[in-house]
Formats: C-alpha cells, sequence, structure tokens
C-alpha cells in the first residue's frame, strides 16, 4: 500500500470540521455584507465581515484541495499497485492518467514531501518513482499476517534465466527474452529468502 | 524510520499558534485600520496617518511572521523526502550526491538541509559524514543483515523486510521479517 491512510482519515477528519464551520461562518459574513439594511457605521464593519468572509471562503478553497490530493493520493497508489517491476517512469502515468508529464511529477514529489504517499520515492535524474520493497503490514487484525502491497519476489526467468524482480501475484513480461512470467504468491514469511 | 515524529508534530502545533496568533493580530489591526474611517471618529490629519502607518506596519510584520512559518513548515515536510530514500538504503551509507541525483536537488542544498534537520533534531540515527550520511547500524529499526547472494554468493546487506538487489550480479532477493542468517 502506497496510501497512507493514517493521514487521509486525520486530514478528512480535521477538514470536515472545518469546512462546516467555514460554510457557516461564510454564510453569516456574506449574509451580512449583502444585506439591504444598512450599517450604522459602515465602514469598521464592512471590513469585519470582509475578512471573516475572506478567511471562510479561503479555509473552504483549501478543504477542497486537501480533496483534491487525497483523490490523487489514491489514483498513484493504484497506479502503483498495478506496476509489476517496482520502476515506474513518469512518461507512464503521464499516459496512463492524461496528466502532462511535469504535472505528474509536481504532484508526485508534493505527495511524498507531505506524507499522502508513502513507501514510494522519486528519481529526479531518470524521472521515475522507485517504489519500496518493504513489505506493508495491514493494522487490521481481521488481515494479521496477510501483506498488503503484494511484495516484490526475485525470480528467474524461465526462458533466459535473467534475475528478475516481480510482484507476488501479478504477470509480465522479461525485460531481455520478452517471456510472459507468472509471479508466484507471496510466502509465509517463516520461509527462506527468493533468489 | 529517521524521522523524529514527536519534534515534527510539536513543530506543527507552535507553528499552528503562531500562524492562528499572527491571523487574529492582523484581524484586529484591520479594525484598529478602520477605525479612523467610522461615522463617530473624530481625528483629522496627520494623526490619522500616523495611526494607520503605525498599524499598517504591525499588519505586515504579523502578515510576514505567517509567511515565514509556512515556509518553514513547508522546509520540514521535506525532512519527508529524505526520510524515504534513507529507509531505502542497503548497506547503510547513502552519499550525498546520489540523493542529489535522486532529490533532483543540488548537493551543497542537500548538505545545507541534512545539516539543519539533524541539528534540529528532526532527523535521528543518522551521522553526517564528509561526503555520505551514516545510517546507525544500532537503532532496533534499522536493522540490517549480511546475506549471501543465492546467484554469485557476494555477501549483501539487506534491511529486514525489505528487500535488495545483489550490487555484483544485479539479483533480486528478499529477507523475511523473522528471518535469522
Amino acid at each position: 500500500m502506497y496510501k497512507n491512510n493514517t493521514k487521509i482519515f486525520v486530514v478528512l477528519g480535521i477538514w470536515s470540521v472545518v469546512v462546516v464551520f467555514a460554510v457557516l461562518g461564510a454564510i453569516v459574513s456574506l449574509g451580512v455584507l449583502f444585506d439591504d439594511k444598512p450599517f450604522p457605521d459602515p465602514v469598521p464593519m464592512t471590513v469585519m465581515f470582509l475578512f471573516m468572509a475572506s478567511v471562510n471562503i479561503f479555509l473552504i478553497v483549501m478543504y477542497f484541495v486537501r480533496f483534491k490530493m487525497i483523490g490523487s493520493t489514491i489514483r498513484f497508489n493504484n497506479l502503483f499497485m498495478a506496476d509489476e517491476d517496482g520502476y515506474v517512469p513518469a512518461s507512464d502515468l503521464s499516459k496512463e492518467t492524461g496528466v502532462p508529464e511535469f504535472k505528474v511529477i509536481q504532484n508526485g514529489q508534493k505527495l511524498i514531501r507531505k506524507g499522502y504517499l508513502i513507501n514510494v520515492n522519486y528519481n529526479a535524474s531518470e524521472k521515475a518513482f522507485l517504489l519500496s520493497d518493504k513489505i506493508g503490514r495491514p493494522v487490521g487484525p481481521q488481515l494479521q499476517g496477510v501483506p498488503e502491497n503484494k511484495p516484490f519476489l526475485g525470480v528467474y526467468c524461465p526462458g533466459c534465466a535473467a534475475s528478475l524482480k516481480i510482484r507476488a501475484n501479478t504477470k509480465g513480461n522479461c525485460p531481455y527474452c520478452g517471456r510472459e512470467i507468472i509471479a508466484p504468491p507471496y510466502k509465509d514469511p517463516s520461509s527462506s529468502q527468493t533468489g | 524510520m529517521y524521522l523524529n515524529h514527536g519534534k515534527i508534530a510539536a513543530s506543527k502545533v507552535v507553528n499552528g499558534l503562531v500562524i492562528g496568533g499572527c491571523g487574529l493580530m492582523t484581524f484586529i489591526n484591520l479594525l484598529f485600520m478602520a477605525a479612523p474611517f467610522s461615522n463617530s471618529a473624530n481625528m483629522h490629519g496627520l494623526p490619522v496617518l500616523i495611526f494607520l502607518a503605525f498599524f499598517f506596519m504591525l499588519t505586515a510584520g504579523n502578515v510576514a511572521i505567517i509567511i515565514w512559518r509556512i515556509m518553514a513548515m513547508r522546509k520540514v515536510s521535506r525532512c519527508r523526502i529524505y526520510n524515504s530514500l534513507l529507509e531505502e538504503d542497503h548497506d547503510g551509507i547513502i552519499t550525498y550526491d546520489s540523493i542529489a541525483s535522486m532529490t533532483g536537488f543540488k548537493v551543497p542544498f542537500v548538505i545545507r538541509d541534512l545539516m539543519w534537520f539533524t541539528g534540529h533534531g528532526y532527523m535521528v540515527n543518522v551521522t553526517l559524514g564528509r561526503n555520505a550520511v551514516r545510517v546507525d547500524l544500532l537503532s532496533n529499526e534499522t536493522e540490517f543483515v549480511a546475506v549471501s547472494c543465492p546467484s554469485c554468493g557476494a555477501v549483501v546487506n539487506i534491511r529486514k523486510g525489505g528487500g535488495g538487489r545483489c550490487q555484483h550480479c544485479g539479483t533480486f532477493m528478499r529477507l523475511q521479517e523473522d528471518q535469522n542468517v
């Protein structure tokens, strides 16, 4: 799993509460500002309600920005989970999503920096995202012992015997001879290393 | 994990309070700046200008503090990038050049950043060397295990719970968490 679920839930929780108050504040402030009844002392009152309205509108916009970031995180996570070899060029992501490459890179870096995406590194010189070899462990007790991210395994190509890295339980092609490889499922942790 | 989460959370709270406080002060200053234009105000001429200039300076100061704290928060968030890179390292040593190549930052910038993060306690279990960052091998969470490559027999350091490629033949291998070698 490459999305930080804890972060996503915390952000959603906090910002959902904030946005409720912001919407109420914005409605009240704008309602008072555009009310037909003139203020007895217009300048200070207008400044006060204008400031309050701008702060509340800013908070509402920030909520949607956060929401968009969470959406991007889920999209990135789905694409990363579908990758077989742990090397995801930004150009591939760009083709998949239809978003320009520089935008994909910018988004990915931002999500990593802000902690929404985990177990991923961006390699600036190769313009590619490198997925971690770590095994993600689910928090829920019902899933204990089942790796959540289908970890990468080391396999030998049956055609040319090249050493390859492939995600467990997926299908891919050998980059050297092109032969199709079906990766085995991830074994119990007590088994020895796969090479 | 090379991040000091306690420090990062504390810094976020402090920055949030500072930004909130300065926002409130800006609001009050704006109200003061609007006061001379109210119907009941009886100030005219130079005193109004001085009054406005004073509160304008205060507002500008508060806005500058808010921007400064937002920039500081942005800087602290960069340590996640370094942490993520260090977590993927297999031999306990990662050069500044490779960090710079991965992140796209310049080498002096990387060194300055890492010195700041370690100096201020945002990153732990790392030692900055002359040319490379050394990851603390003694930490419980950052255990490396030496294994021999199943293809060529070379000794390779692997992080527990992770995997890595042999530096000599490129074979990918994985070490299970509870495996003792």
